[in-house]
């Protein structure tokens, strides 16, 4: 049977002219947790089923080299897969992301759909299973709020975006409720629990995962994959501990 | 000689870097050329299968190539695409020219399951009798990565199976002619050990 995945999130930001790997919260405030190849390095040995890597703040909007150089590195210095975003805005971006050697790439749902035609291109050239989208969004009284964006969305209008993300070619969906992004109080499955019954592909879920609890709940819900930078990236013992805290739930993680 | 075919949508320079920090110096092939002394030649896996025939089409005599490097009983490996690229078609497309090296054909994983969720895309167990060398040291039952949607379902080659929804082939051998669905350079010890087994072969 197909595993349930815990995967590591390394966000990476230039600062002062170098790549740092960082932990947030609520994406707003980082802290800083090393560098970003040693923490491939350190994921790749504790075994994790796959790494994501997210590129943010300013360096976006130049031109990468850096964060695609560091991606390459990455790959090649691990044998675990990867899936990485931020900041692909253009094909051109798309491509040189996929040149690195990454397995999947990471876009954000719009609610301008901009990047509709790069997911397209991408599930055209690469494969659905290389094209996994985003919903970074938060919880308002009247529906959602996605970080993108300040228009407020209400559930229909949320599988309405997502359908045409998934027409487009999406392979898989990861949720993250921003404002949980950090906090170690715990998964949102509200949404998850609605969109568990419309869509087909495999999901993961981000943004809160603290405790063991939190993954077993994630996974006993349906998640394929758990998503977690905080939790994983700070904490004293290794991801090794906390997969064997995960499978003695009785959760069908993979066995080390 | 180890050569890793450089396709332009796959992932040729990390599978190379994976192949020489296991042990084993690895060529980019790019042109016919360049087949010349290689012993042990992967076809890597990514991108679409209408892609990847496109472009070994479009490269002058590189099919022709192919084709004459697996009659001198030279040892090929494909992996995920490549793997189905052996195959005689593919269910993802009707123009892709496969290499017709196996008589199987693969096909979309969405006909065989519901209640699945396709892409199949995570850790699975590839179970095998434990006769082919390439499984040499690798229990039954250990997990490989996956992630794809076409799969192979009715081969006689089969050596190895793994299920989602409904059994598929996660390896065929004929000859030394090999292929595996998974993604042995991205599925840490045991894939390591597999791309090591098939490196070691004829030797």
């Amino acid at each position: 049977l197909l595993r349930k995945r815990i995967i590591p999130r390394i966000l990476v930001k230039e600062q002062a002219g170098r790549l740092i790997a960082v932990v947030s919260k609520e994406f707003k405030r980082f802290y800083s947790v090393g560098n970003p190849l040693s923490q491939v390095k350190i994921m790749d040995s504790n075994k994790a089923d796959e790494i994501s890597i997210i590129q943010i703040g300013e360096s976006l909007d130049r031109d990468s080299s850096k964060f695609l150089d560091f991606l390459e590195l990455a790959v090649k210095s691990s044998m675990t897969p990867i899936s990485a975003g931020g900041g692909v805005r253009t094909h051109e971006k798309m491509r040189l992301f996929m040149k690195a050697g990454i397995e999947k790439i990471i876009l954000p749902v719009n609610t301008n759909l901009k990047n509709l035609k790069i997911a397209e291109e991408m599930a055209f050239r690469h494969g659905s299973q290389a094209l996994q989208v985003s919903l970074d969004y938060r919880l308002i009284n009247s529906g959602y709020q996605l970080k993108s964006s300040s228009k407020n969305l209400n559930i229909d209008e949320i599988v309405a975006l997502l359908s045409r993300y998934l027409e487009a070619g999406a392979g898989e969906i990861s949720l993250c409720n921003i404002e949980r992004d950090g906090s170690k109080s715990g998964l949102d499955l509200s949404l998850f629990k609605i969109l568990d019954s419309v869509i087909s592909v495999p999901v993961t879920l981000g943004g809160g995962a603290g405790k063991i609890e939190d993954f077993v709940e994630g996974y006993v819900s349906g998640a394929d994959g758990i998503i977690s930078g905080t939790y994983l990236a700070r904490l004293d013992h290794s991801l090794l501990q906390v997969r064997s805290k995960i499978a003695i739930q009785d959760i069908n993680v993979r066995q080390i | 000689l180890v050569g890793v075919l450089n396709l332009v949508s796959s992932n040729a320079p990390a599978l190379a870097a994976t192949v020489s920090k296991i042990g084993f110096a690895a060529n980019l092939i790019n042109t016919p050329s360049q087949f010349s002394g290689i012993s042990h030649l992967i076809i890597p896996g990514n991108g679409s299968i209408a892609g990847v025939t496109s472009e070994i089409g479009s490269v002058e005599f590189l099919r022709d190539a192919l084709l004459d490097y697996v009659k001198t009983d030279r040892y090929l490996l494909g992996i995920c695409l490549g793997m189905q690229l052996l195959g005689k078609t593919s269910g993802e497309s009707d123009q892709a020219q496969c290499l017709e090296l196996f008589p199987f054909s693969s096909q979309s994983m969405y006909r065989n399951s519901n209640e699945f969720c396709i892409p199949h895309v995570g850790w699975n167990q590839v179970y095998h009798d434990g006769n082919s060398l390439l499984f040499h040291q690798i229990p039954s039952g250990s997990d490989f990565y996956f992630s794809h949607s076409f799969a192979v379902f009715d081969s006689q080659e089969s050596i190895a199976t793994t299920k989602h929804g409904s059994l598929f082939s996660s390896a065929v051998a004929q000859g030394n002619l090999y292929g595996v669905q998974f993604h042995p350079e991205r599925s840490q010890s045991f894939g390591a050990k597999l791309l090591e087994n098939f490196l070691n072969l004829g030797r």
